[in-house]
């Protein structure tokens, strides 16, 4: 029975509420519980002791105490030291002027004169030293960042001895007594010396002495991509001395064969240089025509007039075709264009301008082609009488030949069989840089004696029993010859930071047998020495040695009225039967510009440096063509296997636009394996398919084997951002004007082509804006398009001006990449045969910026000079300029990138001593972009009124100006009527970007002219 | 009365309240500074070295920049 069913109504409780049954039956017990406030037990046995000893009042004091302490341990303030001013002044320094040293790089054979600028006695920035006769002020993208390696936080500080499998410090000195011991000791046995190219005359003075000191010492030396095909074709042809230095500037016409020779091969520098002079708006009529045979988009066949799409192994055929019809005989043009899918009439204009420009025109072939087809390029050339572009004043010179194949396959054997007692690598890397398929890696391990001299650790240190530390180029003396009239001089414009050394002083010292006898000058006296007694004898100077030392040093160069050395004899290569063409898959192995042979693979800003034809960062891919992609079953980012005898590579593909199908492309110098932190996962190696005994050539490899490998990759892309779909993104740079083109010929016949479209036709209702800049300085900009090839050496250059940070692949995935400039790159046409255009874009400066109006916190300004302001401390970081800027200029700081980045890598105290002093290193959550190098202007503006002199704009150059090596960009005051910059703003071809909005950029670009022949258009 | 033992017990001194603070603060204040460059927290480990900025005493300097004038 329920309780419910014991209530009666003798029992029932009073009609009022009820809590609960207790209180509805009236339990015993309810009434002393309901009672008291206080249950039994609850106070009566209170014992304090019972009680923790943590009252209300002590735990509160305690957690405040606590709040205070850990608020004032736990501060991310970054103590960065006190300022002082110097006890002693260091003579040669003024706080906060910059010092200027000429030196030169050896960050390749090319040996580029360098104008390093220093603050305080550190370099920060880097550009071409103008005195030099070559490269005439300009250096390359690497160049320019090669200032990165010196303040790579990573670098080697102090020599290494292996123990076991790890590696310990230890000191000059024990080190240099060990490795004379050993030696000494090495009895019978083989010692290898193993190099790069050598271009220093006393760098070579020291290694032949060494190897004459220790009788059993042989140099091998090597280069990852080299001429030495085009070298023994050369002595083939019936020539002596080395491949002529051409006359680019003089050829009407060029014809390149697998040759990317504007962005990766032969003298660039001097390249660039001479073929942007037949590309002046003004002189329309002496325009060159560029044509382009190659199998994979290059920065050539971007900027080529005609591009002609073939495979390597088809060239030999298409210049027997070429040679039949310079001799007349056109018959089988059209059968060779339908099997090579090319346009018949592009080959017929081929022959008849060579033929029209005979004695003015050249054939180039690619460093990669086989020997037989540079001899039959050769003959033509003599054929046409081109060798009146082969330069007679100057020529190139090699200080001594490369270990061929049969030598290094010698060493190896050797190294394997116990022969070799000791080997010493001299800032090279040949564990990464030799095919894995060669076994260098295995012979090295059997060699009791390992030393690498290197700057930083790498795959050939990582195998050394000795690691010593070099000193970067800018800590180093020495000198550099390529040319035979030209002697280059490098000097250090700082100190070792760490202990490291030079490595031909630490041959030196070797050679000596004494560690003792080292010193910082070591080798800077046994440079004086060689140049005393060998160019200062034969330069006829009258001044004294030290004037004549000082002059050089000064200078960066020395040029000798006569030859002052001969070249060696060129080693020739054995004959070599050419393949023919199988239409089976080829493999194309190129020269990556930006990392060179890998060098530069921890290098932050390159590996940031978009692609010039890809845009691709931060990796390498296969690039092949939308066909093959097609017929593999790929699309872009899915993984393939190539794979060539026993050798084998994973990679992603990339479907590059223009490419012939069955063309493989990987650029070398990705997929270091002992790098830094930076430069860990970037990129796959392909080094192994390098073969020296292929039948066709060392890098282009036939019968390749291509399959879809499971997977995918993602490739960071800058390009890419924000696509349009295909009907509304085809061609719209060309339908919004945001490139201009035409042919020189509707140039030359109209040259109003254009009409009056470059803003001056726009009416305003703003009239105060013109009467605001119509007094004073009005900075603005001209981009010429015709000289611009797309490199990107303005990008690294104002990173490197402007403290831009590296972010990192994942956010350039995102689009955060934080370059202030970059280069646009458009195609249109056809996909199998596109025309490419390229165009640098920046911040423009708009006379009515739409970023302007819409900033919360008038963060962003307008100065009376027309430069369009950013005050990093105003900036709340709300996007609304970025918002609306229609160029897409503005760069935010979605994080303290420095922090960010490689877990603080670019803010190591190392990594900082590289920023420019002059512009604020921006933090998160600001806003920032070009700002026309201010900084410069203001010093301009500055020492102006410090000398009492006039300021003329011409006085500011830009850092992307002074880094252009064709001088696209041009600076200056548009008020000041004799500028250049005036004068480009009002040529016929100026226009402005997307000027229909009536923002009045003040950065104007030259239209891009193509000279193809008339009928084409 | 209990309680006012307790607390008078246990009775926390205003003056040993801010001696403590302070030493602790001093406490934490120095192992930050001092052990900081071990405690950086960063893969690189180079922060303990003090880079030292010194001249070549043999290199010459331009006395223009050429086509750089800043």
């Amino acid at each position: 029975m329920s309780e419910i069913d014991n209530v009666t109504k003798e029992n029932m409780p009073d009609e009022n509420y009820w809590r609960g049954f207790n209180e509805l039956y009236n339990e015993p017990g309810f009434a002393e519980q309901s009672g008291p406030e206080f249950q039994d037990k609850v106070t009566d046995e209170f014992n304090p002791e019972h009680l923790s000893g943590l009252s209300r009042r002590k735990f509160l004091a305690l957690i405040g105490a606590s709040a205070a302490l850990a608020g004032a341990g736990c501060s991310n303030y970054r103590d960065k030291g006190d300022i002082v001013p110097y006890n002693k002044k260091p003579e040669e320094t003024i706080p906060g002027e910059p010092n200027f040293y000429a030196s030169t790089c050896t960050e390749c054979s090319l040996a580029c004169g360098l104008l390093i600028r220093t603050r305080e006695g550190r370099p920060i920035k880097v550009d071409g030293n103008p005195d030099h006769p070559v490269s005439k002020g300009k250096i390359c993208s690497r160049g320019q960042a090669s200032i990165l390696n010196l303040y790579d936080p990573e670098r080697l500080q102090n020599p290494l001895k292996r123990f076991g499998d790890v590696f310990n410090k230890i000191t000059w000195k024990n080190a240099d007594t060990e490795i004379i011991n050993a030696l000494n000791n090495t009895g019978s046995k083989g010692i290898a010396v193993v190099t790069n190219r050598i271009v220093s005359p006393s760098s070579l003075n020291v290694i032949n002495a060494f190897i004459s000191r220790y009788p059993t010492a042989m140099h091998y030396s090597y280069e990852l991509v080299n001429d030495s095909i085009r070298q023994s074709a050369w002595a083939k042809s019936g020539n002596k001395g080395l491949f002529p230095l051409i006359s680019w500037d003089k050829a009407k016409i060029i014809l390149t064969l697998e040759s990317d020779v504007l962005n990766a091969e032969g003298e660039l520098i001097e390249t660039l240089q001479q073929f942007a002079k037949n590309r002046d708006i003004d002189k329309p009529d002496s325009f060159s025509r560029l044509y382009a045979v190659e199998a994979n988009l290059s920065v050539t066949g971007m900027n080529a007039d005609y591009r002609i799409k073939l495979r390597p192994d088809a060239i030999s055929d298409f210049l027997v075709l070429l040679n039949n019809g310079l001799n007349g005989n056109t018959s089988a043009v059209k059968n060779f264009a339908d099997k090579f899918n090319i346009k018949e009439k592009t080959i017929k204009y081929l022959i008849s301008d060579l033929l029209k420009y005979k004695g003015q025109s050249i054939i180039y072939a690619g460093d990669k082609l086989p020997e037989q087809i540079h001899i039959s390029v050769n003959k033509l050339n003599d054929l046409l009488g081109n060798d009146a572009l082969y330069r007679k004043d100057t020529e190139k010179v090699y200080l001594h030949n490369l270990s061929t194949s049969v030598e290094l396959n010698r060493l190896i054997n050797n190294m394997k069989s116990g022969k070799i007692g000791a080997v010493i690598h001299l800032d090279s890397n040949p564990a990464f840089h030799f095919s894995a398929s060669m076994g260098y890696s295995e012979a090295l391990k059997k060699v009791p004696f390992v030393v690498t001299l290197t700057e930083s650790e790498n795959e050939t240190s990582e195998l050394s029993n000795y690691v010593l530390p070099l000193n970067h180029q800018f800590e180093s003396w020495g000198d550099a010859q390529v040319r035979s009239n030209v002697l280059s001089l490098q000097q250090p414009v700082i100190q070792p930071i760490f202990a490291t050394r030079q490595k031909e002083a630490v041959l030196l010292t070797w050679l000596s047998g004494r560690p003792e006898n080292y010193n910082e000058t070591t080798y800077y006296n046994y440079l004086m020495k060689c140049w005393e007694q060998t160019y200062y004898k034969n330069s006829g100077s009258e001044a004294d040695f030290t004037s004549y030392w000082n002059n050089s040093l000064h200078d960066g160069v020395a040029i000798s009225p006569k030859k002052l050395s001969q070249s060696m004899e060129v080693s020739v290569m054995p004959d070599k039967s050419l393949p023919n063409y199988d239409g089976n898959y080829i493999l194309i192995l190129k020269e990556n510009v930006l990392l060179g042979d890998g060098r530069f693979a921890n290098n932050g800003w390159l590996l940031e440096l978009p692609h010039p034809v890809t845009k691709i960062v931060w990796d390498n891919y296969a690039s092949i063509s939308a066909g093959a992609a097609k017929e593999l079953g790929v699309k872009n980012n899915d993984f393939i296997n190539i794979s060539v005898n026993r050798r084998q590579l994973k990679i992603p593909v990339f479907i590059q636009p223009g490419c012939t199908d069955k063309t493989i492309t990987i650029e070398l110098g990705w997929g270091r394996k002992k790098v830094g932190v930076v430069g860990t996962s970037a990129g796959f190696n392909a080094n192994d398919f390098i073969n020296y005994d292929d039948v066709f050539s060392p890098w282009i490899i036939q019968n390749v084997s291509v399959q879809k490998a499971g997977g995918s990759y993602s490739l960071a892309t800058t390009q890419e951002h924000h696509s349009f779909d295909k009907e509304r993104e085809q061609d719209l740079h060309l339908k919004r004007n945001i490139i201009r083109e035409a042919t020189v010929d509707a140039f030359r016949k109209n040259p109003n082509i254009f009409g009056e479209a470059n803003g001056k036709g726009h009416k305003t209702f703003y009239t105060e804006t013109d009467q605001l800049f119509s007094k004073g300085v009005k900075w603005g900009m001209a981009i010429d398009l015709n000289k611009c090839t797309g490199c990107g050496a303005c990008i690294v250059a104002c990173t490197s001006e402007n403290n831009v940070p590296v972010v990192g692949k994942e956010q350039v995935e995102r689009g955060r990449e934080m370059h202030w400039i970059r280069v646009d790159r458009y195609y249109s046409g056809p996909v199998e045969e596109p025309k490419v255009s390229t165009q640098v874009m920046l911040c423009q400066h708009c006379d009515h910026a739409p970023c302007e109006n819409v900033c919360p916190v008038v963060a962003t300004t307008h100065s009376p000079d027309g430069l369009n302001q950013m005050v990093y401390n105003r900036c709340v970081g709300t996007r609304y300029c970025s918002n609306n800027c229609p160029y897409k200029v503005r760069r935010f700081n979605f994080y303290n990138f420095r922090d960010k980045f490689k877990s603080g890598y670019q803010q190591e105290n190392l990594f900082t001593l590289l920023y420019n002093p002059e512009v604020t290193v921006r933090s998160r959550g600001v806003m920032e972009k070009c700002t026309f190098c201010i900084q410069r202007i203001t010093k301009a503006k500055q020492d102006a009124t410090a000398e009492k002199t006039e300021f003329k704009g011409s006085s500011v150059r830009t850092a992307c100006q002074d880094s252009c090596i064709t001088e696209a960009i041009s600076f200056g005051d548009q008020h000041d009527k004799d500028s250049v910059i005036r004068e480009k703003m009002e040529h016929k071809l100026a226009y402005y970007v997307l000027e229909e909005l009536n923002i009045r950029p003040n950065v104007a670009y030259m239209a891009k002219l193509r000279n193809t022949r008339s009928e084409e258009a | 009365m209990e309680i006012e033992n307790l607390f008078n017990t246990k009775k926390i001194q205003r003056k040993s309240f801010f001696i403590y603070s302070g030493v602790g603060f001093l406490a934490v204040y120095s192992i930050k500074n001092v052990f900081k460059y071990f405690f950086a927290g960063n893969t690189i480990g180079q922060n303990k070295n003090n880079i030292t900025i010194k001249l070549n005493p043999f290199a010459v300097k331009r006395d223009k920049a050429g086509s750089n004038n800043v």
